[in-house]
Protein backbone atom coordinates (compact mmCIF):
# COMPACT_ATOMS: atom_id res chain seq x y z
CA UNK A 1 0.00 0.00 0.00
CA UNK A 2 2.45 2.58 -1.21
CA UNK A 3 1.76 5.68 -3.30
CA UNK A 4 4.70 7.30 -5.06
CA UNK A 5 4.40 10.99 -5.89
CA UNK A 6 7.04 12.35 -8.28
CA UNK A 7 7.87 16.02 -7.91
CA UNK A 8 8.42 18.65 -10.59
CA UNK A 9 11.99 17.93 -11.64
CA UNK A 10 11.35 14.18 -11.87
CA UNK A 11 8.46 14.68 -14.26
CA UNK A 12 10.30 17.30 -16.29
CA UNK A 13 13.03 14.75 -16.96
CA UNK A 14 10.45 12.34 -18.32
CA UNK A 15 8.83 14.66 -20.85
CA UNK A 16 12.02 16.19 -22.19
CA UNK A 17 13.31 15.15 -25.60
CA UNK A 18 16.94 15.79 -24.66
CA UNK A 19 18.03 14.50 -21.27
CA UNK A 20 21.78 14.96 -21.06
CA UNK A 21 22.80 15.26 -17.42
CA UNK A 22 23.39 12.26 -15.18
CA UNK A 23 20.95 13.84 -12.68
CA UNK A 24 18.26 13.94 -15.34
CA UNK A 25 18.92 10.33 -16.22
CA UNK A 26 18.57 9.28 -12.57
CA UNK A 27 15.23 11.09 -12.34
CA UNK A 28 14.04 9.28 -15.45
CA UNK A 29 15.16 5.93 -14.03
CA UNK A 30 13.47 6.64 -10.68
CA UNK A 31 10.19 7.17 -12.52
CA UNK A 32 10.74 3.94 -14.48
CA UNK A 33 11.41 2.09 -11.23
CA UNK A 34 8.16 3.51 -9.80
CA UNK A 35 6.20 2.37 -12.84
CA UNK A 36 7.83 -1.05 -12.66
CA UNK A 37 6.74 -1.37 -9.01
CA UNK A 38 3.14 -0.78 -10.08
CA UNK A 39 3.31 -4.06 -11.98
CA UNK A 40 4.95 -5.92 -9.08
CA UNK A 41 3.01 -4.94 -5.97
CA UNK A 42 0.42 -2.74 -4.35
CA UNK A 43 2.03 0.45 -5.59
CA UNK A 44 0.39 3.46 -7.23
CA UNK A 45 2.02 6.42 -8.90
CA UNK A 46 0.10 9.63 -8.26
CA UNK A 47 0.73 12.72 -10.36
CA UNK A 48 -0.42 15.94 -8.76
CA UNK A 49 -2.99 17.70 -10.98
CA UNK A 50 -1.41 21.16 -11.20
CA UNK A 51 1.94 19.57 -12.09
CA UNK A 52 0.19 17.54 -14.79
CA UNK A 53 -1.72 20.52 -16.15
CA UNK A 54 1.16 23.01 -16.21
CA UNK A 55 4.32 20.98 -16.79
CA UNK A 56 3.40 17.66 -18.38
CA UNK A 57 0.21 17.96 -20.44
CA UNK A 58 1.36 20.88 -22.65
CA UNK A 59 4.17 18.66 -23.96
CA UNK A 60 2.06 15.62 -24.77
CA UNK A 61 0.72 14.23 -28.01
CA UNK A 62 -2.70 12.46 -27.88
CA UNK A 63 -1.14 8.98 -27.42
CA UNK A 64 1.09 10.31 -24.63
CA UNK A 65 -2.00 11.67 -22.87
CA UNK A 66 -3.76 8.30 -23.09
CA UNK A 67 -0.72 6.69 -21.52
CA UNK A 68 -0.48 9.14 -18.60
CA UNK A 69 -4.19 9.32 -17.92
CA UNK A 70 -4.80 5.56 -18.06
CA UNK A 71 -1.65 4.49 -16.24
CA UNK A 72 -1.19 6.94 -13.39
CA UNK A 73 -3.55 8.50 -10.86
CA UNK A 74 -3.85 12.17 -11.68
CA UNK A 75 -5.07 13.89 -8.53
CA UNK A 76 -6.92 17.12 -9.18
CA UNK A 77 -7.76 17.86 -5.53
CA UNK A 78 -5.74 21.08 -5.44
CA UNK A 79 -6.43 22.29 -8.98
CA UNK A 80 -8.15 25.64 -8.98
CA UNK A 81 -7.20 26.50 -5.42
CA UNK A 82 -6.12 30.14 -5.43
CA UNK A 83 -2.45 30.80 -4.74
CA UNK A 84 -1.48 27.13 -4.49
CA UNK A 85 1.76 26.32 -6.26
CA UNK A 86 2.86 22.83 -7.27
CA UNK A 87 4.96 22.19 -4.15
CA UNK A 88 2.11 23.24 -1.85
CA UNK A 89 -0.29 21.10 -3.86
CA UNK A 90 1.99 18.04 -3.63
CA UNK A 91 2.29 18.56 0.13
CA UNK A 92 -1.48 18.74 0.50
CA UNK A 93 -2.14 15.70 -1.69
CA UNK A 94 0.60 13.69 0.07
CA UNK A 95 -0.87 14.40 3.49
CA UNK A 96 -4.36 13.50 2.32
CA UNK A 97 -3.10 10.33 0.60
CA UNK A 98 -1.22 9.32 3.76
CA UNK A 99 -4.54 8.83 5.53
CA UNK A 100 -5.05 5.72 3.43
CA UNK A 101 -1.62 4.63 2.14
CA UNK A 102 2.10 5.08 2.81
CA UNK A 103 3.52 7.84 0.63
CA UNK A 104 6.90 8.31 -1.04
CA UNK A 105 7.71 11.70 -2.57
CA UNK A 106 10.47 11.66 -5.16
CA UNK A 107 12.31 14.96 -5.19
CA UNK A 108 15.80 16.38 -5.46
CA UNK A 109 14.71 19.04 -2.97
CA UNK A 110 13.89 17.06 0.15
CA UNK A 111 13.69 20.30 2.13
CA UNK A 112 10.50 21.24 0.29
CA UNK A 113 8.72 18.33 1.96
CA UNK A 114 10.59 18.00 5.24
CA UNK A 115 7.74 19.54 7.21
CA UNK A 116 5.28 16.80 6.23
CA UNK A 117 7.60 13.76 6.47
CA UNK A 118 6.76 11.31 9.22
CA UNK A 119 6.21 7.57 9.63
CA UNK A 120 3.66 7.61 6.79
CA UNK A 121 5.33 10.03 4.36
CA UNK A 122 8.94 9.78 3.21
CA UNK A 123 10.82 11.90 0.72
CA UNK A 124 13.75 10.46 -1.23
CA UNK A 125 16.11 11.79 -3.83
CA UNK A 126 15.83 9.71 -7.03
CA UNK A 127 19.28 8.11 -6.63
CA UNK A 128 18.55 6.99 -3.06
CA UNK A 129 15.11 5.68 -4.03
CA UNK A 130 16.59 3.56 -6.84
CA UNK A 131 19.15 2.11 -4.44
CA UNK A 132 16.59 1.29 -1.75
CA UNK A 133 14.15 -0.34 -4.19
CA UNK A 134 16.98 -2.47 -5.56
CA UNK A 135 17.73 -3.59 -1.99
CA UNK A 136 14.07 -4.39 -1.38
CA UNK A 137 13.93 -6.48 -4.55
CA UNK A 138 17.05 -8.40 -3.51
CA UNK A 139 15.63 -9.14 -0.06
CA UNK A 140 12.40 -10.35 -1.62
CA UNK A 141 14.32 -12.51 -4.09
CA UNK A 142 16.35 -13.96 -1.19
CA UNK A 143 13.02 -14.77 0.52
CA UNK A 144 13.77 -12.57 3.53
CA UNK A 145 10.32 -11.12 2.89
CA UNK A 146 7.54 -13.18 1.37
CA UNK A 147 6.09 -10.36 -0.76
CA UNK A 148 7.62 -7.40 -2.56
CA UNK A 149 5.16 -5.16 -0.68
CA UNK A 150 6.51 -6.29 2.72
CA UNK A 151 10.05 -5.82 1.50
CA UNK A 152 9.35 -2.30 0.22
CA UNK A 153 7.57 -1.33 3.43
CA UNK A 154 10.49 -2.57 5.52
CA UNK A 155 13.20 -0.90 3.46
CA UNK A 156 11.45 2.37 2.67
CA UNK A 157 9.57 2.95 5.92
CA UNK A 158 10.91 0.83 8.78
CA UNK A 159 14.61 0.27 8.28
CA UNK A 160 15.33 3.60 6.61
CA UNK A 161 17.42 6.19 8.56
CA UNK B 1 -5.00 3.18 -35.26
CA UNK B 2 -5.82 5.15 -32.14
CA UNK B 3 -4.50 4.19 -28.72
CA UNK B 4 -7.53 3.79 -26.46
CA UNK B 5 -6.28 2.14 -23.30
CA UNK B 6 -3.15 1.05 -21.50
CA UNK B 7 -2.46 -1.70 -19.00
CA UNK B 8 0.78 -2.47 -17.24
CA UNK B 9 1.83 -6.09 -16.85
CA UNK B 10 4.73 -8.49 -16.47
CA UNK B 11 6.16 -10.57 -19.28
CA UNK B 12 6.64 -13.49 -16.87
CA UNK B 13 2.86 -13.70 -16.46
CA UNK B 14 2.25 -14.28 -20.17
CA UNK B 15 2.25 -17.60 -21.97
CA UNK B 16 5.27 -18.60 -24.07
CA UNK B 17 3.02 -18.35 -27.09
CA UNK B 18 2.07 -14.76 -26.35
CA UNK B 19 5.68 -13.78 -25.64
CA UNK B 20 6.71 -15.29 -28.94
CA UNK B 21 3.91 -13.52 -30.81
CA UNK B 22 5.02 -10.12 -29.54
CA UNK B 23 8.78 -10.84 -29.38
CA UNK B 24 8.90 -10.22 -25.63
CA UNK B 25 11.63 -11.17 -23.13
CA UNK B 26 10.92 -13.79 -20.45
CA UNK B 27 10.46 -11.20 -17.74
CA UNK B 28 10.07 -7.50 -17.12
CA UNK B 29 7.59 -4.67 -17.38
CA UNK B 30 5.26 -4.72 -20.37
CA UNK B 31 2.72 -2.26 -21.70
CA UNK B 32 -0.47 -3.69 -23.14
CA UNK B 33 -2.05 -1.30 -25.62
CA UNK B 34 -5.66 -1.46 -26.77
CA UNK B 35 -6.03 -0.01 -30.25
CA UNK B 36 -9.11 0.69 -32.32
CA UNK B 37 -11.20 1.03 -34.56
CA UNK B 38 -9.78 -2.29 -35.81
CA UNK B 39 -9.85 -3.52 -32.20
CA UNK B 40 -6.60 -5.23 -31.37
CA UNK B 41 -3.97 -5.56 -28.69
CA UNK B 42 -0.31 -4.72 -28.90
CA UNK B 43 2.20 -5.68 -26.21
CA UNK B 44 5.49 -3.86 -25.81
CA UNK B 45 8.38 -4.62 -23.48
CA UNK B 46 9.93 -1.68 -21.66
CA UNK B 47 13.65 -1.80 -22.20
CA UNK B 48 16.59 0.36 -21.09
CA UNK B 49 15.20 3.66 -22.35
CA UNK B 50 12.20 3.21 -20.07
CA UNK B 51 8.88 5.01 -20.17
CA UNK B 52 10.34 8.09 -21.82
CA UNK B 53 11.59 6.13 -24.81
CA UNK B 54 8.30 4.26 -25.04
CA UNK B 55 6.48 7.61 -25.18
CA UNK B 56 8.94 9.00 -27.71
CA UNK B 57 8.24 6.00 -29.93
CA UNK B 58 4.79 7.62 -30.32
CA UNK B 59 6.34 10.95 -31.29
CA UNK B 60 8.58 13.57 -29.74
CA UNK B 61 7.29 15.65 -26.87
CA UNK B 62 6.08 19.07 -27.91
CA UNK B 63 8.51 21.92 -27.37
CA UNK B 64 6.26 24.40 -25.60
CA UNK B 65 6.61 26.83 -22.75
CA UNK B 66 5.22 25.73 -19.41
CA UNK B 67 1.94 27.27 -18.33
CA UNK B 68 2.05 29.93 -15.60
Amino acid sequence: MITIIPSIEVMKANVDNNIQSSGGELRRVAFDVSTDLMSLGDVDVLIEGILYEKIIEPKLLPDHKVFFEKTYRIDNSARGVTDYNIIQAIRWVAESESNSRKVIILSENEGDFESICDDKIRCFKPARFIELVERAKLLHKAKVFSTIDDSLMAILFVLKQ
Amino acid sequence: MALKNIRLGRAENLSDEKRKEFSLPKEGLIIIESLNPDLRENIIAIKGGGIREYLRSKGNFLEVAEKD
